[in-house]
């Protein structure tokens, strides 16, 4: 096992910065989320680390040795770090057991060893009564844990894992997290799991870095980059969120159509007048009662739809301006009726307008 | 000058094989030190562009028969092609050929101008027929094959065009067949003799007559079997009657203005590997075993004493060769007219 | 398994990564040495002779001045121009739709049909325009005589002779290109994809037109392209069919120049170097019109032998599949047969005038025709599978982008083919008779000539499979531990098997059909079947010519059939491996 230690990592493709300039550390044996939207740098992060491609600055260490600069790479079959592919990159014209066997072929082990390795690598992701089929044979779900326990029979010190899930159905999706996640108690092997499924992310690991335009935007522990999210991009790119903009008063106050609003101060900002954003979870809005001295709205329920569990209603607070609330399902608001909007100021945050958001 | 029937190729045929079977010329002495000479050679290559694959096989086979412990190698490509080759082999300096055998005067003229033919003379030349004895005063080429371009017609007209100029009459609107100057050396040779004799009067007649034209002048033979067209014009006399020969429904008319003789030459290169061998080669040529298989093949021999098929000589056909002096600029001339006026 | 951590794997790093480079290095020297070798010393001297007098040998820019000074220069490479044009157009709206029906559907007859193609591309050009003049010259050709029969007109129906009739003949001789590139494309793609359009409700030619033809769209262009070459560099069809009314096209020109006097050697270099443009605006054409997009079909592998139903359109489809082999094999072939198996063929195909004496000889009297027989399948088998290594090692960098300039190398490989051999033949001439080089007179040299001359069609074709193969197979295999070198021999190759056959073929084929490279190189003791061929048509012997045309053609198909067999047997075990992997 490793740890993974990237510093100052860079890429560019001609004019095209994938990667700005990261530093992640990666304790030995946990695992490691990236979080982003397409084109975030989170697949860049994965090629360099596998070492498919070279760095344009940076470095990267795995278990203290240099495997990636500028200037040297290691090639990837040198590394002792797997890696498990989005569209599970199963060899047609291998069985399953060929599959997982041939990286340990390819290590020249006696015949008993290897079978031995085999038979735990297809134990370990339940796939012993199939090991004779070719992967034509199989479902997704299937072969996507051929790929897994191709990558782990060689035992890697570090596992990649690149979209794992995405080509799977939603019901398989779910029972896959898991079982990722139990291999990786199982082995404690150093993990990094690239995804741009924020629950995929919340439920696997154990650190989370969500990732946009080539930077690290927040790394933390999945409750971390929930509750207490550092930017508003990653308020919103986590769990449903209401961006509300508004002019930044004083710290911890913001001013929304004439109202002040009280929240947590995480903008950075000194000084009144800049534009920001307040934001809040749908759930933790209140509709229909005044749940302390401020932060109430007068607002007008524009929708509302039930999902069973909860009822989503979008109400318009300001010309233009509309917030999602999650409520009881009890309650039953009616399109065009007034309704008391509470956000309650321990759940409510502040920040920067992001740059590139328009603020109106 | 009539068509020759099938009957009188076949017998003429019959006769010179028998001649051949009998005749086996003794091995002279001068041949003695040259075969003597070529033996410590060892080998001959031979690039022959005169001559088609079957007859100078046969002249191959013949020399290996009557002159054993010479290994020979024959490239049989078109003389155009064997020209070109032998002067990238001499620019490159890699020189592999020991006879070259083409159609055509000028190559003779350019190699001996790059000094690249060396001068001999072979024993047998006094057999030859005198007028193409002495064709080069320096001795570097020598006759190779005698060819000659005549009228070919479908067995289906009774009554062939007898002269170039009775092709310009109203039945062979139409039904001509010839092949292009810009792509065959002997048809080169007629038009340069055609316009010598009738000027360019007689290639805007010859327009008028809608000849299909193709490339070589052995296309003729083909459009006259297949049926396109029913007389060939600058057509190959010996083919013509191979084919004849063969069975096919062709024959050959010699016309009253002149077949027109066109003299296929040889020559031993400067730098060739094995000189000894190709100058023995050039003097098999003037042998009597080379002169029956020619004959056999319908080919002009090379020999006074042999007769051709048929008991035909030299003699016996009006023929007309193009004067050599200016030669090259009237093949160029001839070309240029030919796409001017023909098309 | 937690119990070993591969600190060997950590500890061998640097070694590995040392190795890693020097096996790359090497590798890539000795390509580029091959390449140098094959490809850039003949090419440089055909650029360097373009620059040279032919009457003097003085340097001189004249050749290029004269190409267009005057209109009977260029207007044969306008001729080609169109006849190319034309030629690609027509091959690929044939072809495609024939891979299409042969590869994917319930079409009747589909074997035979894909042998019959093939048959078609085993031609030699001035074998198939010999037959097609006995069949539609405007007098004497058998359709045309039927057809004043049958109807009383006394004008001829087709007029073989003509840029029509040159364009049509050309066009079928070249269809199994795209037929060949096209259907083995087809089989490599994954019917789901298919399946995800029909059940969409999509009807099945728009299915085709939508979803099949686009995904191998990478090999329908390559097949336009070389379908264009071919039509630029055929010289027999042209010099038959269009000589008689006065259209020269490019290889007719160049054989005009090679009769000048002395040859216009240096000239006709000149007169290729516009055709090296063209083709470059092709392939560049054929980079924007694929750009970005992906086209990684395998693994995709389809399930075994499921088609593509065409209910009541089985029959007009068998009614075009059939134009090709009837039109390119069929019928000349029939004519070609009489001819050789007639004593004379003027007499027509009546029985007394029968006779097997022209096989006989071909295989049992006559030395020459016997190793020349040995000769050309030699050759053409020991180029062919030369080429393919390097075209797929060419590919292979350039697809995978393992170098920087990996373009260059492409483009570099790529103008061959557009050379007339006639040209190349000169190249190579002047490349190979010098010290220390010196293969005059070997097998070698025309060996290497081949496989310079058809490396275009070998990399294009190993090009076309490894686009369909997505580099994350082979990834996963490098992160398993595989070096570059094992990956290629465990995963890459075995997952091209059967296209690389059909590439074999498709060098093969033209090999065993090529005259002009070999034209200069070929000795005595090297002659191969079509340099002889060519000398009995060039002495009139058409009964020769059509008997020794005959046995090329079953030589070839039996070597196809052969190599059938083996695909069919890989196709068989990746029919147990049908795949999954990338998804388009």
């Amino acid at each position: 096992m490793s740890d993974i230690d990237i510093r100052q990592l860079s890429k560019s493709y001609g004019a095209y910065q994938a990667l700005q300039s990261i530093d992640l550390h990666i304790p030995d044996g946990a695992l490691l989320a990236l979080l982003g939207p397409s084109g975030c740098g989170k697949s860049t992060t994965l090629q360099l680390l596998a070492g498919f491609d070279t760095p344009s600055g940076g470095e990267i260490r795995a278990g203290g040795e240099l495997i990636s600069s500028p200037q040297r790479v290691v090639p990837p079959e040198r590394r002792g770090i797997s890696l498990v592919f989005q569209n599970y990159a199963v060899w047609p014209h291998k069985t399953v057991a060929e599959n997982v066997a041939f990286g340990l072929q390819l290590r020249k082990l006696a015949r008993a060893e290897l079978e031995a390795r085999l038979s735990r690598a297809l134990e370990a992701v339940r796939l012993t009564p199939l090991r004779d089929r070719y992967p034509f044979e199989l479902s997704g779900g299937q072969q996507q844990r051929v790929a897994l326990a191709r990558a782990l029979a060689v035992e890697p010190r570090i596992l990649l894992l690149d979209e794992p899930l995405s080509n799977l159905d939603a019901h398989l999706r779910e029972e896959m997290r898991f079982e990722i996640r139990r291999v990786h108690d199982e082995l404690g092997i150093t993990t990094v799991y690239v995804t741009h499924d924020q629950g995929e992310a919340l439920v696997t690991a154990d650190e989370v870095a969500v990732m946009k335009g080539g930077i690290v935007q927040q790394l933390g522990s999945p409750e971390d980059i929930f509750e207490r999210p550092s930017n508003a991009f990653v308020a919103s790119f986590i769990g449903s969120n209401n961006e509300i903009p508004g002019r930044h008063e004083a710290p911890g106050q913001l001013s929304v159509a004439d109202t002040l609003l009280h929240a947590q101060d995480r903008s950075g900002l000194s000084g009144p007048g800049r534009k920001a954003v307040l934001c809040i979870r749908p759930s933790r809005v209140r509709l229909g009662e005044a749940g302390g001295a401020t932060n109430n709205l007068n607002g007008v329920v524009h929708r509302s739809a039930y999902l069973g569990e909860y009822r989503d209603v979008l109400v318009e607070i300001a010309p233009n301006t509309t917030l999602r609330a999650f409520v009881s399902p009890h309650l039953r608001p009616q399109p065009g009726e007034p309704v008391l909007v509470h956000l309650p100021p321990e759940h409510c945050q502040i920040f920067a307008a992001p740059d590139d958001a328009p603020a109106s | 000058m009539a068509a020759f029937s099938r009957r009188h190729v076949l017998m003429g045929g019959a006769a010179s094989l028998a001649a051949s079977a009998l005749r086996i010329s003794p091995v002279s002495a001068a041949d003695d030190a040259l075969y003597a000479a070529a033996k410590k050679e060892g080998a001959l290559n031979l690039y022959w562009g005169s001559y088609e694959q079957k007859t100078i096989e046969e002249i191959r086979d013949a020399f290996k028969a009557k002159y054993p412990g010479i290994e020979v190698s024959l490239l049989r490509q078109a003389s155009q092609t064997i020209f070109t080759r032998l002067r990238l082999e001499i620019q490159n300096d890699a020189v592999q050929c020991d006879s070259i055998g083409t159609t055509n005067l000028l190559h003779y003229k350019d190699l001996q101008k790059l000094g690249a033919i060396q001068p001999f003379k072979p024993t047998n030349i006094d057999m030859v027929p005198e007028a193409f004895r002495s064709i080069d005063p320096e001795n570097t080429y020598h006759v190779g094959a005698i060819s000659l371009t005549t009228i070919n017609q479908s067995t289906s007209v009774n009554a062939p065009p007898t002269s170039w100029t009775a092709l310009l009459d109203a039945p062979w609107a139409n039904q001509i067949t010839t092949g292009s100057p810009a792509f065959s050396g002997d048809v080169a040779s007629w038009v340069v003799a055609i316009r010598k004799k009738y000027g360019d009067d007689f290639l805007r007649a010859f327009t008028k007559q809608k000849p299909k034209v193709g490339q070589s002048n052995v296309d003729t033979v083909t459009d006259i079997l297949s049926g396109e067209r029913k007389v060939g014009s600058a057509a190959p006399f010996s083919y013509s009657l191979t084919q004849q020969a063969a069975g096919n429904p062709i024959g050959v008319t010699v016309p009253s203005d002149d077949a027109i003789l066109n003299l296929g030459l040889t020559a031993v290169p400067t730098k060739a590997p094995h000189p000894n061998a190709g100058k023995l080669f050039t003097d098999f040529l003037y042998s009597v075993e080379v002169s029956n298989i020619l004959a056999k093949n319908f080919w002009p021999t090379l020999r006074t004493d042999v007769p051709w098929a048929e008991g035909r000589t030299l003699e016996s056909i009006k023929w007309y060769r193009n004067p050599v002096d200016n030669l090259a600029a009237e093949v160029a001339e001839g070309i240029a007219k030919w796409k001017e006026i023909v098309g | 398994m937690a119990s070993s951590p591969s600190v060997s794997a950590a500890r061998s790093a640097s070694v590995g990564y040392r190795r890693h480079h020097a096996f790359r290095l090497i590798v890539l020297v000795i390509l580029l040495a091959v390449l140098a070798l094959l490809i850039v010393q003949p090419l440089g001297w055909i650029v360097f002779n373009s620059f040279h007098d032919d009457d003097t040998g003085q340097w001189t820019l004249r050749n290029y001045v004269q190409i267009f000074a005057s209109t009977s220069r260029w207007v044969p490479l306008f001729n080609s121009l169109l006849l190319a044009t034309a030629v690609a157009v027509i091959s690929t709206l044939l072809g495609v739709p024939l891979a299409w029906l042969v590869a994917r559907t319930d079409m009747p007859m589909r074997g035979f049909i894909h042998l019959l193609t093939m048959a078609a591309f085993v031609t030699p050009s001035f074998i198939g325009a010999l037959g097609w003049i006995l069949l539609a010259a405007p007098n004497s050709g058998w359709l045309n005589v039927g057809w004043r029969a049958l109807s009383g007109a006394d004008w001829p129906l087709l007029n073989i002779y003509s840029m029509i009739g040159t364009i049509f003949v050309c066009s079928i001789f070249t269809v199994p290109y795209t037929f060949t590139l096209v259907s083995s494309a087809l089989e490599e793609m994954p019917v789901e994809l298919e399946d995800a359009a029909t059940t969409l409700g999509s009807g099945v030619v728009k299915t085709m037109f939508s979803v099949t033809i686009p995904l191998v769209m990478p090999a329908v262009l390559v097949g336009f392209i070389l379908s264009f070459i071919q039509g630029m560099t055929l010289f027999g069809v042209p010099a038959f069919l269009l000589t008689p009314s006065g259209t020269l096209v490019v290889t007719t020109k160049l054989a005009e120049f090679y009769q000048l006097f002395p040859p216009a050697l240096y000239m006709s270099a000149a007169y290729c170097m516009p055709l090296i443009a063209i083709t470059g605006m092709l392939f560049y054409a054929r980079r924007r019109i694929l750009g970005r997009r992906q086209f990684t079909t395998v693994g995709g592998k389809g399930r075994a032998g499921r088609k593509i139903r065409l209910k009541g359109w089985r029959l007009p489809a068998l009614a075009f599949a059939l134009i090709v082999p009837i039109t390119a094999v069929v019928l000349p072939y029939i004519a070609i047969v009489l001819v050789s198996l007639s004593r004379a063929w003027g007499l027509g195909p009546i029985p007394s005038n029968l006779t097997l004496h022209w096989y006989r000889w071909a295989i049992f009297e006559n030395a020459e025709t016997q190793r020349a027989i040995v000769n050309s399948l030699l050759y053409a088998g020991i180029a062919a599978s030369f080429c393919m290594i390097i075209g797929i090692l060419v590919a292979y960098i350039v697809e995978r982008k393992l170098l920087r300039g990996a373009g260059l190398i492409a483009a570099l490989v790529t103008i061959p083919i557009i050379i007339p051999g006639i040209v190349l033949s000169v190249g190579f001439f002047s490349a190979y008779t010098r010290q220390p080089l010196n293969l005059y007179g070997t097998a070698t040299i025309i060996i290497a000539a081949f496989v310079a001359t058809f490396l275009p069609i070998a990399y294009s074709q190993a090009g076309s499979i490894l686009k369909g193969i997505s580099p994350d197979l082979e990834r996963a295999a490098r992160s398993v531990g595989a070096t570059e070198a094992r990956t290629f021999a465990s995963i890459t190759a075995p997952l091209m098997r059967g296209g690389l056959v059909a590439g074999w073929l498709l060098v093969f084929i033209p090999i065993m059909r090529e005259l002009s490279v070999a034209i200069f190189l070929v000795s005595p003791r090297t002659n191969v079947m079509t340099t002889l061929i060519y000398n009995y048509k060039d002495g009139g012997n058409y009964e020769a010519v059509c008997a020794a045309s005959a046995l090329l053609l079953f030589a070839t198909l039996i070597v196809v059939l052969l190599a059938r067999f083996v695909t069919e047997g890989a196709a068989y075990r990746r029919r147990n491996a049908a795949s999954l992997g990338a998804a388009p």
